[in-house]
């Protein structure tokens, strides 16, 4: 199976500041409020790319970063609300987030199924619901993990990141960033920080018989 | 990076391990016909349910001055976690044999390996279903999204004659959880249900 065009990056090192955890719904507010308005502002170039995809068959490349942007800043803030890391998000969507999405360059699209776009996502959108359940349990259970521990626990945190993922994909989906559908198969690569490994010494090749 | 199938469940360390040898080929015709097929087993499921409740507190008493579970009881309990996972997999679509009742160990693709007796913390059994008031909010939520995978796995084990390998992998992470909970509420085991092996993003 090819990689997903949708991919997460998890580099968080599961440590957690009990101070901003208590506090998380609070911290949050300002974060919530400036991606409600984001999310009004998108509706008319979401409708217009709509339009646009159904013409051309593909996104211009700006467009389609801007709307990565919008989409990644929702993962920063989800993550940040439900303890899968740590770090205040910058409001801007930009990479290097402990919890990060990315997001391949913008592909060609099948017409036909960005005009049943809505239609078809409806299955990932019923997915997405019951994994949506299960992050916001893990976000609750997480908060008195966290406070109490200082450290969110891993189980939990790779769970959260992977119903977190398959939300983005399916947004991603539905604002046409990708013409592939969300991923229920999950990915043990790259989601670790890089450990560093003692340099591993290689013997020398026996030389070949003659 | 590259997709890749989900951690598995019986590679952790925990005392009740999911061991999973199905080959993902479903047969259609009882795929259709899954929720009659499986109604002896919700009959036999619940009535040793009712007998479980009501020895189950004969059981933590006797755990709770022996400080862990007698042998002969440890591998009653065993059976009948072990044939609620097998019952859970069909109906789940998460299998395809018609699974026996007994819940004996090694006779059905989605399995349970569960670890002998060990000694327990007394305090942690006398508050026990206190303790696992956490993992069971858990545990039926991911019950929750058991069911949706079982209802979309259902159309598309239909439709191909096969299970997809994304439902089949989080639904036997739910399934795994699901009867680690039990285990951990019946005393089979005093490790908490644990998360691990979770699919990574």
């Amino acid at each position: 199976m090819s990689t997903h065009p949708v991919r997460f990056v998890v580099t968080d090192d599961l440590r957690r500041s009990r101070l901003t955890v208590f506090f998380r719904l609070l911290l949050v507010l300002p974060h919530l409020i400036w991606s409600t308005i984001w999310t009004y502002a998108m509706f008319p170039l979401i409708a217009f790319q709509w339009l646009w995809v159904i013409g051309a068959g593909n996104m211009e490349e700006d467009v389609h970063r801007f709307i990565g942007r919008f989409v990644r800043y929702h993962v920063h803030i989800h993550a940040y609300l439900l303890l899968l890391a740590n770090p205040w998000p910058i409001p801007n969507g930009r990479e290097g987030y402990p919890i990060d999405m990315e997001l391949a360059p913008p592909e060609r699209q099948n017409r036909l199924t960005v005009i049943f776009r809505l239609i078809l996502v409806i299955p990932a959108y019923v997915f997405m619901v019951v994994l949506n359940t299960v992050l916001y349990v893990i976000g609750f259970l997480g908060w008195f993990a966290s406070l109490a521990l200082g450290r969110m626990p891993q189980g939990m945190r790779d769970l959260g990141a992977y119903c977190l993922r398959y939300q983005t994909q399916t947004f991603a989906y539905l604002l046409l960033l990708t013409p592939r559908y969300p991923s229920l198969a999950g990915s043990a690569a790259a989601s670790q920080p890089p450990v560093e490994q003692p340099p591993v010494e290689v013997p020398p090749e026996p030389e070949p018989y003659t | 990076m590259a997709d890749a199938p989900l951690t598995q469940a019986s590679a952790d360390t925990h005392p009740i391990r999911l061991v999973n040898n199905d080959d993902l080929k479903r047969n259609r015709l009882t795929v259709f016909f899954r929720l009659i097929l499986a109604i002896p087993h919700f009959i036999w499921l619940t009535l040793w349910l009712f007998a479980m409740y009501l020895v189950s507190w004969v059981f933590w008493l006797i755990a709770l001055f022996k400080g862990r579970l007698p042998d002969g009881i440890h591998a009653f309990v065993s059976r009948f976690t072990r044939y609620s996972t097998h019952v859970y997999a069909y109906t789940s679509l998460l299998a395809d044999p018609f699974p026996g009742f007994m819940g004996a160990a090694g006779t059905y693709p989605m399995d349970l390996e569960i670890d002998g007796p060990q000694q327990q913390n007394r305090l942690g059994i006398f508050f026990r279903l206190l303790l696992a008031i956490p993992a069971f909010l858990l545990a039926y939520v991911l019950r929750l999204l058991m069911n949706v995978l079982a209802f979309v796995g259902w159309f598309y084990a239909l439709f191909t004659g096969r299970m997809s390998e994304g439902i089949e992998s989080l639904g036997a992470y739910a399934l795994r959880y699901e009867a680690q909970t039990f285990g951990y509420a019946f005393l089979l085991t005093g490790n908490y249900p644990s998360l691990g092996g979770a699919p990574t993003a």
